[in-house]
């Protein structure tokens, strides 16, 4: 009985808390964001960049700028025990106008259920850059700095927005960049590229 | 028939077996395990009878299973609240609802039945084991066994428990004891919950993978003590445990007094949550800088009330969000009327004025009194926190070390939880 009744009052306890708490929150403001790391609860649907990551340049002989490519938040899909990545990262270093990065990245479906890319995104998290366009050839993405000068050009080839992912497919893109004569002598640009997807029917 | 029992518990093998191998594509990665499942589900119902399944069922089970069951839901959008919400990508096209439904249905339907069936059938003598055997089962039809080989990052294993292992273990240990006590129909009331608000929810809770660990492990070991409590010697003779009654006692005073003293925590703790979240109308907020000294130190906690627009004069301290931080700063000047007020606030002790001015919107409440130096407490501890995580997060090995140690507590309190219940030891001790 004194079990039952300590049980009893720590639900309570428990149930109080939770409901004064969101009545708080819910009382000021909720926000609800656009993107999700989708592995939580649902690992039918998921999925990330896997390897092969190639990146190049097209300079041979002269230094004219440096890059770096890197895929991070690797994740684990329970049901089929396959991992991928959720970001891809892109930072070019002291990059002259007109230096080019290529990057052939791969996405694989790691989930048991058919998926549908329906949206890219790309950000800076530094807020140093903000983006225009939808990263197709017809509109690329434009970094654009602080002072409103357009720093690169971004394009993703095929075209990623309406593909289809089996379970266990996967499919490859090439990204460029292209640095625009507004650019920064030995400044450090990143951002990071997101692909968002929804169920397949 | 007896071996009826092992014609279920091969299908249920053969059903892991096959949805582990085969992955197909398109239209068939909804039909193949749909298909699967209501195969298993007819199977049991046609074994069982559903006269058998209806004598399993008990209300207070049930009850309690789906209570715990939306308990855990309200957890998870409470944690949503901090973390933010994010939508999910389930299909909500009339296909993909309908495909979902299915797809669900089966799944749930076949998952519980024979769960139950199993439970009830080997359960009887050794109860204990049954429900260790009958969780795994049904976890690694959850989650890859094979996901226990591949890791070479500690973190991303790590991660791995966290995230798939542990709340699959958890929340099918949970759904397996209720199926001994309540039969299908409870489990399905406390997994059928849970699995519409994953499926069909447009938003979802965006946690962070310690929270999500946290959250989807300690709600089902709580809901697992509770349902302890209602396994009573008459519940689990009727499911055929033999148990030997004893004779009520009444409450000795020792006992009454920890009673009282757990209601006082419990509501002191309440009105605590409620006051820090300014559910009774004031904002306690711990002062962190030294923008308004003198008037304020670091440490003080200034307490602010929601107050009508229109009484905010200039000179007043007003408490309001600015870029996801709360701010206590005196009002200077106010610009415009009505909702497209402007406030101009300064810190005491800065020389010139904040550069952006408040909206109406920002604003939370006035500052009406301080009480110096109370919040170094809050300081100290959240300053502790902080180092913690930091800890745990640049140190993978020490992360792991921490999630393994925590696992392990919460399997002993689990087994001593259980193994403390009156009747486990009066059939033990053969009583």
């Amino acid at each position: 009985m004194k079990e039952k009744v300590l049980t009893l009052l720590t639900l309570i306890f428990i149930a109080l808390s939770i409901s004064g708490f969101t009545y708080a929150q819910w009382n000021d403001t909720i926000v609800v964001s656009n993107t999700m790391t989708f592995d939580y609860w649902n690992d039918s649907l998921n999925m990330g960049f896997v390897n092969p990551l190639i990146c190049w340049d097209d300079e041979t002989t002269k230094d004219v700028g440096k890059f770096n490519c890197y895929y991070t938040d690797l994740k684990t899909d329970s049901v089929t025990a396959k991992q991928a990545n959720e970001t891809l990262i892109i930072t070019t270093t002291n990059a002259y106008p007109g230096y080019k990065v290529h990057c052939n990245f791969t996405v694989e479906n790691i989930g048991t259920l058919p998926l549908h890319i329906n949206e890219t995104g790309i950000s800076d998290d530094t807020g140093g850059l903000t983006f225009t366009g939808n990263g197709t050839s017809a509109d690329p993405w434009i970094g654009i700095d602080a002072n409103g000068n357009p720093i690169f050009n971004i394009t993703i080839t095929p075209e990623v927005v309406c593909n289809n992912l089996s379970s266990g497919e996967t499919l490859e893109f090439e990204l460029t960049i292209c640095i625009t004569q507004n650019v920064e002598e030995c400044h450090t640009y990143s951002f990071q590229v997101k692909i968002m997807y929804e169920q397949g029917t | 028939m007896p071996h009826k029992k092992y014609i279920i518990l091969t299908m249920v093998l053969a059903i892991y077996a096959l949805l582990n191998v085969f992955h197909p594509g398109t239209l068939m990665a909804y039909i193949f395990p749909s298909t699967c499942w209501t195969i298993l589900a007819l199977a049991t119902l046609w074994i069982c009878g559903f006269q058998r399944i209806q004598s399993w069922f008990n209300k207070r089970i049930f009850f309690t299973a789906a209570l715990i069951s939306v308990f855990q839901i309200f957890a998870l959008i409470d944690a949503g609240l901090i973390t933010g919400f994010g939508k999910t990508a389930v299909s909500f096209t009339p296909t993909g609802l309908t495909i979902n439904l299915i797809l669900v249905l089966s799944t749930l339907l076949g998952t519980e039945f024979s769960r139950a069936y199993l439970m009830k059938n080997f359960g009887k003598k050794k109860p204990f084991l049954t429900l260790g055997l009958v969780t795994l089962l049904y976890t690694f039809i959850n989650v890859s066994i094979f996901g226990f080989l591949t890791f070479t990052d500690p973190l991303a294993f790590s991660k791995f428990l966290g995230t798939g292992f542990l709340p699959a273990v958890t929340e099918n240990l949970l759904a397996s004891y209720i199926a001994l006590l309540g039969g299908p129909i409870a489990a399905i009331a406390y997994r059928g919950p849970l699995q519409a608000f994953q499926w069909f929810s447009p938003i979802l809770p965006d946690l962070p993978w310690g929270y999500e660990t946290l959250l989807s492990v300690m709600v089902p070991t709580i809901g697992f003590v509770v349902l302890n409590q209602y396994a009573t010697q008459r519940l689990l003779r009727r499911i055929g445990i033999k148990t030997k009654t004893t004779k009520p006692r009444r409450l000795s005073k020792p006992e009454k007094s920890s009673i009282k003293g757990w209601t006082i925590v419990s509501v002191l703790c309440v009105l605590m949550v409620w006051t820090s979240t300014g559910l009774l109308g004031f904002y306690p907020t711990v002062v962190a800088s030294g923008s308004m000294r003198p008037t304020m130190e670091v440490g003080d906690i200034a307490i602010s009330i929601k107050t009508p627009l229109e009484t905010i004069k200039v000179g007043d301290i007003i408490q309001y969000w600015q870029e996801g931080e709360m701010i206590l700063h005196r009002t200077v000047e106010i610009r415009g009327e009505g909702d497209a007020r402007l406030f101009i606030t300064k810190g005491d002790a800065n020389p010139e004025p904040d550069i952006d001015p408040v909206q109406v919107a920002q604003i939370k409440g006035k500052l009406v009194f301080t009480i110096p130096k109370l919040g170094w407490i809050s300081i100290y501890i959240k300053t502790a926190i902080i180092n913690i995580w930091l800890l745990l997060s640049t140190n993978t090995t020490l992360a792991y070390a921490t999630l393994t140690a925590i696992t392990l507590t919460i399997s002993i309190y689990i087994i001593r939880a259980y193994k403390s219940r009156p009747s486990y030891w009066q059939r033990k001790r053969g009583w």
